[in-house]
């Protein structure tokens, strides 16, 4: 059963509201409330729309689905990012490399929505053709920020998320 | 004395017409620059020659009574006036000198009577008189005297020894004073000689006649000496235009020749009449005027001339002859013409250039119009592909009736929006030259036949569609089936939407060219439609976005994209794509293809289009040969199925359900799906899916009416609603597994459980979250998918396990999807992996082909399709697929849309 995305919002979700003892809320609300959140996303253009696909393949995998998804991209963000400044690091540039990391870090946020670091990897893109250093260093700080602020958003997703889990492994249980 | 100076300088300006005196013959061979070589005219020109030639009795008449001759006379005169006159105050001053000097004479003498007379002598009579004569005019009068040395005075003074005051003294003195005076006369008679000598001088040698001839001759000089090397021709000519006078350095024609005769009678030519008729007209006008004239004559060939002729006036006014003077220019005319045309030809170049460059604009406007729009395209595509996806999600849940519809509505828009944007991309994709054409073999007859049941099975009009295939259509031929499927299906949508009553048509025949030796036959697809476009719009018919009238869009709907597609994917094809059309008759759509002969057809081998012929019995070569197919107005599956059944009790009572020869079965039921509106008003219907795999039964038992053609025709009531039922099952079956062998094996054993058919699918990506995302969509898509991390891995799989797809990223670690395709491909194509050994990937003793269970797939080597995926969108990277053997291109993210059509395509 999907969630009626087209329901107005009840109520905004904040911070405060995150903060708000997840577990004292039912789970209509705690699924309202995390529909918001990707549309709160979806309205900042943080993400676009594969990323409320991914969260609505979720009824058909599995649970936790949705969940790992998001952690795991994290993850591979991280390293992706980590791997490109390593790269960058070396006294003599691989382009070649970077190429690589680029390919796997589009790959991974556009399969999951995330368009801002979509969007920057083709300035990574044609900073590896242009062979400029000083550009690729820029756009992955540009890469950086944006995972900064995405890994925050994304935050009061898993917790919402993580509760939905816990809620729906132990009604399994 | 500045008076005469003055006076001087006036004559000086008066006489300045005059002519240097020292002109002579030798004067003629002074260092006058040689004409250079272009100025051939003068080559030969003999200096020495006397060249004018005069009429001296014309001249004296002139003189006389011509106003110029009267003026020059008039000016001559006055001139040698001038010179009379100054010679006379020469004369008068020189004379007025001496006596001044006599006077100082007497003077002098009177004081040497005083010095006798008083103590001291004091002469001081030392002036020095100045001779206007000298220097100013010496050249007019060398014969002067020159006065002046004789007439310094010795200051000597008067010496004597003997003493002062005594007789001695007083004699000497007296005697030395004697001889002063003695040389004192004496000088005044010399002078007084050479003064009447002057004065006879001056007599003889200045008479008006004289001078006039001397000023003549050097002036008569000093043209020559200008004009001995000019491509000139100087003459007079009388009233009657015959020559009177000419000075020319040509040296073919005698005075004879010329003096007394005109133009016409001299030369003969081109040219010749016309300047005589230019002087001509200049003699009455009496106006001077200039004239480029081009002679053409035997006498001196080809040469152009610039004449200026003046009219000479009589005293009373009257015109009575022409001066004329001509200056060959013909080089200068060459080079003016050639200039022209070189200008001209810069002109025309610049133009082009203009024009190329504009041309490059648009052309560079358009061409980023284009990749704009493309790029918009895609850019629309993806997030409508999650409206349309996400809908579609939305459908499988459960929702009421009024939902449904709504939804179903939702759907369809949004595939047809993806249509279009799908039409564009193509289009742009054919335009840039990315577009792809593979050569694959099909059967033309069952295009044919698929493209009208598939046309027939959304007909909601009363129109048959038929099919007519010439007998000698080979079989199997070459091609590119999918886009070929395009065009019929394009033309005959197009066919129905336009057409209200009648029929709609393939025809198939062969159009055999002589001339190629190669086994190149061509198919000739046509089609017959009613109705249609007429005449006027043929022209916009294949362009883009044009569509015949401003009222059809909103009649018909449509981009007016699709005839635009067709015509420039048969161009791709190398065919080309005609119309001809009459108002109220119809219209056909006519396109050649050139195809490569297959190779005889193996009743065993698969077609794309024919995956179960292994189900089918022998009677499936019936289909082979069969030539005509008739699909006639059945039961419409409409949205508004009240509509829908009101036209069903128009047609004849008689009228059977789907007719199939043999072997159909499973094209109706491939066919049978019908628009997804179908499927929203059976759904409701859902009950009835148990019974559904009876339905194929009843269709089987029909099918033994007819033998000949495949024949649709419209159901009876009572077989109403099993068809309906039996299409619901196929959409069904289509929409949940993506795969209409499935139907197929339900039609012909209903029992069998339809998982076992699944077919098998690898991903390869290394991208968790792809994978992730990858296999949660084909579960949705009613898949499963094994997957491994990289190209080896992939090899490997495919070595052990037949798959049915395989979806390969390029970007991989430990070996890229193109090597490990490339790999893939070169077993297919040996039949062993000793490339992928050599390439470093382990492989297992068992081939996959013994592993694999389901029949169709023990195929050896069959070409497995491999689909790319890759987050790189760049055409480039689409080549490099292609050119690696892979299949299609998929860029990510993964969509339900892309998943879904290479499921479409690939898994049949």
């Amino acid at each position: 059963m999907p969630r009626k995305v087209q329901n107005p919002p009840e109520f905004v979700p904040t911070d405060k509201c995150i903060a708000m003892d997840l577990k004292k809320m039912d789970t209509d609300s705690l699924n309202r409330m995390l529909l918001d959140r990707i549309q709160e996303l979806e309205r900042k253009g943080l993400v676009d729309h594969n990323f409320r696909q991914c969260y609505l393949l979720k009824e058909i995998s599995s649970l936790t689905f949705f969940l790992d998804l998001i952690v795991v991209f994290l993850d591979d963000v991280h390293t992706v990012v980590r791997a490109m400044a390593k790269t960058l690091t070396q006294p003599v540039v691989n382009y070649d490399e970077m190429y690589s990391h680029h390919i796997k870090l589009k790959g991974s946020s556009s399969c999951i929505g995330a368009c801002r670091i979509k969007d920057a990897c083709f300035k990574i893109r044609h900073a590896i053709e242009s062979n400029s250093k000083d550009g690729c260093l820029q756009v992955l700080n540009v890469v950086h920020n944006e995972y900064k602020s995405l890994h925050e958003q994304f935050d009061g997703v898993i917790k919402i998320e993580r509760e939905l889990v816990s809620r729906g492994t132990r009604q399994a249980s | 004395m500045e008076t005469e100076e003055h006076e001087s300088e006036e004559m000086d300006i008066v006489l300045s017409s005059m002519w240097p005196e020292d002109i002579n013959e030798a004067g003629r061979q002074f260092n006058v620059e040689k004409p250079s070589a272009d100025q051939d005219m003068l080559e030969e020109v003999t200096i020495n020659k006397e060249p004018n030639i005069v009429d001296f009795k014309r001249l004296m008449e002139l003189t006389n009574y011509s106003d110029k001759g009267n003026w020059q006379l008039a000016n001559l005169i006055k001139n040698w006036e001038y010179k009379q006159a100054n010679a006379v105050r020469l004369l008068k001053e020189e004379i007025d000198n001496l006596s001044k000097q006599q006077q100082e004479v007497e003077l002098k003498k009177l004081e040497i009577l005083e010095e006798h007379r008083f103590e001291r002598d004091v002469y001081s009579g030392d002036k020095r008189p100045i001779s206007i004569l000298d220097e100013n005019l010496k050249y007019l009068y060398q014969s002067a005297p020159r006065v002046k040395k004789d007439l310094i005075f010795e200051k000597k003074k008067v010496e004597i020894d003997a003493e002062y005051d005594s007789v001695v003294y007083w004699k000497q003195r007296g005697e030395h004073l004697e001889k002063l005076l003695e040389a004192s006369l004496q000088r005044e008679r010399v002078l007084l000689e050479k003064l009447q000598e002057s004065i006879a001088n001056l007599e003889t040698q200045s008479s008006p006649v004289e001078e006039l001839s001397q000023v003549l001759t050097r002036a008569d000089n000093f043209l020559h000496f200008v004009l001995q090397n000019a491509p000139v021709v100087i003459g007079h000519q009388d009233k009657e235009l015959r020559y009177r006078f000419i000075f020319n350095h040509f040296p073919s024609l005698g005075e004879e020749d010329i003096i007394g005769k005109t133009d016409v009678e001299i030369f003969s030519g081109a040219g010749v009449k016309e300047s005589q008729d230019f002087k001509k007209e200049v003699l009455e006008k009496g106006l001077p005027a200039k004239r480029e004239i081009t002679f053409e004559t035997e006498l001196f060939g080809s040469k152009t001339f610039l004449i200026y002729v003046e009219p000479v006036f009589s005293k009373t006014g009257e015109t009575i002859g022409v001066n004329y003077m001509g200056m060959e220019i013909t080089d200068q005319v060459r080079k003016r013409e050639k200039m022209a045309k070189i200008r001209e030809e810069m002109a025309v170049q610049k133009a082009k250039e203009t024009e190329l460059t504009k041309t490059i604009h648009i052309t560079e406007e358009s061409m980023r119009a284009k990749q704009m729009l493309a790029t918009m395209s895609h850019e629309i595509r993806s997030p409508l592909s999650g409206v349309v996806s996400m809908a579609e999600i939305l459908s499988t849940t459960r929702l009421d009736k009024e939902q449904r519809q709504l939804l179903g509505v939702m759907l369809s828009s949004g595939d047809l929006v993806l249509q279009l944007i799908n039409d564009i991309l193509d289009l742009s994709k054919v335009e840039s030259g990315v577009m792809k054409l593979e050569a694959t073999k099909f059967r033309p007859r069952e295009v044919v036949k698929h493209v009208l049941q598939t046309a027939a099975a959304s007909l909601q009009k009363l129109l048959v569609l038929e099919g007519h295939i010439a007998d000698d259509v080979p079989v199997e031929v070459i091609g590119d089936v999918l886009r070929i499927r395009q065009i019929l299906t394009n033309l005959v949508s197009n066919a129905i939407k336009f057409t209200h009553e009648g029929k709609v048509g393939i025809n198939l025949y062969i159009v055999r060219d002589p001339g190629t030796i190669i086994k190149q036959d061509s198919l000739s697809h046509s089609q017959d439609q009613s109705n249609a476009s007429d005449k006027n719009a043929m022209p916009t018919l294949f362009k883009k976005y044009m569509q015949v009238g401003a009222d059809t869009a909103r009649k018909y709907g449509g981009t007016g994209l699709g005839l635009a597609i067709c015509k420039q994917l048969v161009e791709l094809m190398g065919g080309h794509l005609t119309v001809s059309s009459t108002e109220k008759q119809g219209s056909t759509f006519t396109f050649v293809l050139p195809h490569k002969l297959s190779t005889i057809s193996d009743s065993s081998e698969e077609l794309s289009d024919t995956d179960h012929q292994d189900i089918l019995n022998d009677e499936n070569d019936d289909d082979l040969s069969s030539g005509v197919f008739v699909f006639q107005p059945r039961t419409l599956g409409s949205l508004f199925s009240s509509q829908g059944s009101g036209r069903i009790q128009k047609l004849p009572p008689d009228s059977h359900g789907f007719q199939c020869s043999n072997g159909q079965t499973e094209d109706l039921s491939s066919l049978s799906p019908c628009s997804n509106v179908t499927y929203q008003e059976t759904v409701s219907e859902e009950d009835l899916n148990g019974e559904t795999s009876h339905s194929p039964q009843t269709c089987s038992d029909n099918n033994l009416n007819s033998d000949e053609s495949c024949r649709f025709q419209p159901c009876d009531e009572t077989s109403q609603t099993s068809v309906e039922t039996h299409v619901v099952v196929t959409y069904d079956n289509r929409d949940r597994t993506n795969g209409s062998s499935e139907c197929i094996s339900s039609n012909k054993s209903p029992e069998i459980p339809k998982t076992e058919a699944k077919p098998k699918i690898l991903l390869v990506d290394d991208n968790k979250i792809n994978v992730m995302v990858a296999k949660s969509m084909m579960k949705q898509l009613g898949h499963d998918m094994d997957v491994v991390h990289n190209g080896a891995e992939a090899v490997r799989a495919v070595q052990s396990n037949g798959y049915h797809l395989v979806l390969m990223d390029v970007c991989m670690p430990v070996m890229d999807g193109l090597e490990a395709t490339r790999l893939i491909r070169s077993f297919e194509e040996t039949g062993n992996w000793d490339e992928a050994v050599k390439a470093g990937v382990e492989i297992t003793d068992s081939p996959f082909s013994h592993s694999c269970p389901n029949s169709h797939l023990n195929e050896p080597r069959k070409r497995i399709p491999i689909v790319a995926m890759t987050a790189n969108a760049l055409s480039e990277s689409a080549d490099e697929c292609y050119a690696n053997g892979m299949d299609s291109f998929v860029s990510k993210p993964v969509t339900f849309q892309n998943l879904r059509q290479c499921l479409q395509q690939y898994l049949p």
